[in-house]
């Protein structure tokens, strides 16, 4: 790593910190490493949600693959993802085979990770030989908010993070959250909660006049709206597969 | 330093140059030295609605090509004073204008005059989007439909996310012009109320302009509606005037009027 800029100018000012994050990383689980297979299915999914593939990092999971994958075969893998914007970061593989394969490919080794990554945050970190100069600040993401009317033909995303809009959010503008959404003034556009896939997103607004909610893909036209909670305050959330609205 | 204005809509015909006149009229009758230009380069229509067709000999892009001096382009109004029209190119497209040089032409305005009203083609194009981008101030024209509702929302996306104030995180001031305002057609459902105009848009209302024959009569004799004093529509542009001068008026022609001027003029009974 060039560390060109971070010139020590008083030899007792420290010049680095190590902060605990925990930044939101999706794992990309391949059940083939043949790359022409895989190549026209991920080339949809990433033509479905745009958004979602701009440069989103992931973990490259190939334990369940059947067969251990060729450094070539990796290699090829890797460059599919680039191609489709995706940012491989790390890689989970077999642990007996998984240090040679990251070492040539330059990804990080998750492979050894018994436990969620949450716990290995939590586990005391080596103490500083010098105390870190600012107190450590609650990592988890802050959520995006809006203060401003949303418009039609806009987009808001809120990588990573839950959004909260306190403003109305128009027909034809569209609101997406890989976390919770919020909406303080009337919801008339879209909202899409969990574009990543989780199922514990959920949507909350005061008035219900959406086009469209989504969670983790589940959905509801405004035509299922209006028969349940039209210009009520409800909550959105994914009860199996089923995408219910309870009034707040 | 000169307050530029920029009117606009998204949706096309919904009264953007007539509103565009009558704001600038109305300005300039009241002392301001205020100049109009035409941004819908091929599509020149407010020569015709000001009544200065016959007498456009440099236009807006000559200015910026720098074939005329802008002292040579600017039109002055014969019918009020401090006001100057800045016409379109008609044999030209949007693509003869460029920031840099709708910026300088803005610059030099700026330094001699109070308001500069630019009047906005429609879309959100090129055009569109040059015209609204130097604003301080967005009048926002709609029409009581949903369509035109929606076409406006969008633009007030754009003002607020591509123009040069939002790029320098300040905000375009918005104001809502409710034009070709129909009470009677609200009131049988046909078309969206003040209200929920409001409701949607979310900005403060400016005017509430009804439809009304003297608009059609002012844009074919070229004089801006807002000086036939006698007319509905000239009055709502005057009230719209005088409340974006700070002055607090009541709303007029929202409902369906039944009785005469003098009725309203010493109230109601019951």
């Amino acid at each position: 790593m060039p560390m060109g800029h971070a010139v020590n100018q008083e030899s007792n000012t420290c010049c680095f910190q190590f902060k605990s994050t925990r930044a939101a990383l999706n794992e990309l689980i391949l059940s083939t490493s043949d790359t022409e297979q895989l190549q026209p299915q991920l080339a949809a999914h990433a033509a479905k949600v745009p958004m979602l593939f701009s440069n989103m990092p992931v973990v490259l999971n190939l334990q369940q693959l059947t067969s251990a994958p060729t450094l070539v075969e990796l290699q090829a893998l890797i460059r599919l993802c680039r191609e489709l914007a995706l940012v491989p970061v790390g890689l989970k593989a077999d642990p007996e085979t998984s240090a040679e394969l990251c070492n040539v490919t330059q990804l990080a080794d998750f492979s050894h990770q018994r436990r969620p990554v949450r716990d290995m945050e939590a586990a005391p970190e080596p103490v500083a030989a010098e105390p870190p100069a600012a107190p450590e600040q609650p990592s988890a993401p802050a959520a995006k908010v809006i203060t401003t009317p949303v418009r039609s033909g806009q987009q808001v995303y809120a990588r990573g993070t839950d959004l909260v809009i306190l403003a109305p959010v128009s027909a034809g503008a569209e609101v997406m959250a890989d976390g919770h959404i919020h909406v303080y003034g009337p919801l008339r556009g879209r909202a899409m909660a969990g574009v990543n896939g989780d199922t514990e997103a959920r949507i909350f607004c005061q008035s219900m006049e959406a086009e469209l909610i989504s969670i983790a893909g589940y959905f509801k036209t405004s035509e299922d709206l209006h028969a349940e909670c039209w210009q009520q305050p409800i909550q959105a959330l994914l009860r199996g597969s089923r995408l219910d609205t309870v009034s707040l | 330093m000169a307050e530029i204005i920029v009117v606009t809509s998204g949706k096309g015909g919904v009264g953007k140059t007539t509103s565009s006149a009558a704001i600038g009229t109305g300005l300039a009758l009241k002392g301001f030295k205020t100049v109009l230009i035409d941004f819908d380069v091929g599509l020149r229509n407010l020569d015709l609605i000001m009544g200065c067709e016959r007498r456009v000999v440099y236009d807006f892009v000559n200015v910026i090509n720098k074939e005329a001096t802008l002292n040579q382009a600017l039109i002055r109004d014969k019918r009020t004073e401090n006001l100057y029209i800045l016409p379109a190119s008609q044999t030209r497209d949007k693509d003869a204008l460029s920031i840099e040089g709708v910026e300088a032409v803005l610059n030099e305005l700026g330094e001699s005059f109070d308001y500069i009203v630019c009047d906005s083609p429609a879309g959100i194009e090129k055009g569109a989007h040059l015209a609204l981008y130097f604003a301080d101030t967005a009048i926002v024209v709609t029409n009581p439909e949903v369509s035109s509702v929606r076409d406006s929302d969008r633009i007030l996306g754009v003002l607020q996310s591509k123009s040069r104030k939002a790029e320098q995180g300040e905000t375009v001031k918005e104001h809502l012009l409710l034009t070709r305002y129909n009470p009677s057609r609200v009131d049988a459902g046909e078309m969206l109320s003040v209200e929920d105009v409001k409701e949607i848009l979310a900005i403060p209302l400016l005017g509430v302009i009804p439809e009304s024959e003297a608009v059609l009569k002012a844009s074919n004799q070229g004089v801006p509606v807002i000086m036939d004093s006698d007319s509905d529509a000239g009055q709502a542009y005057d009230d719209a005037i005088a409340r974006f001068m700070g002055e607090d008026r009541e709303h007029r022609f929202l409902n369906v009027e039944r009785k005469g001027f003098l009725s309203r003029v010493f109230g109601r009974k019951g």
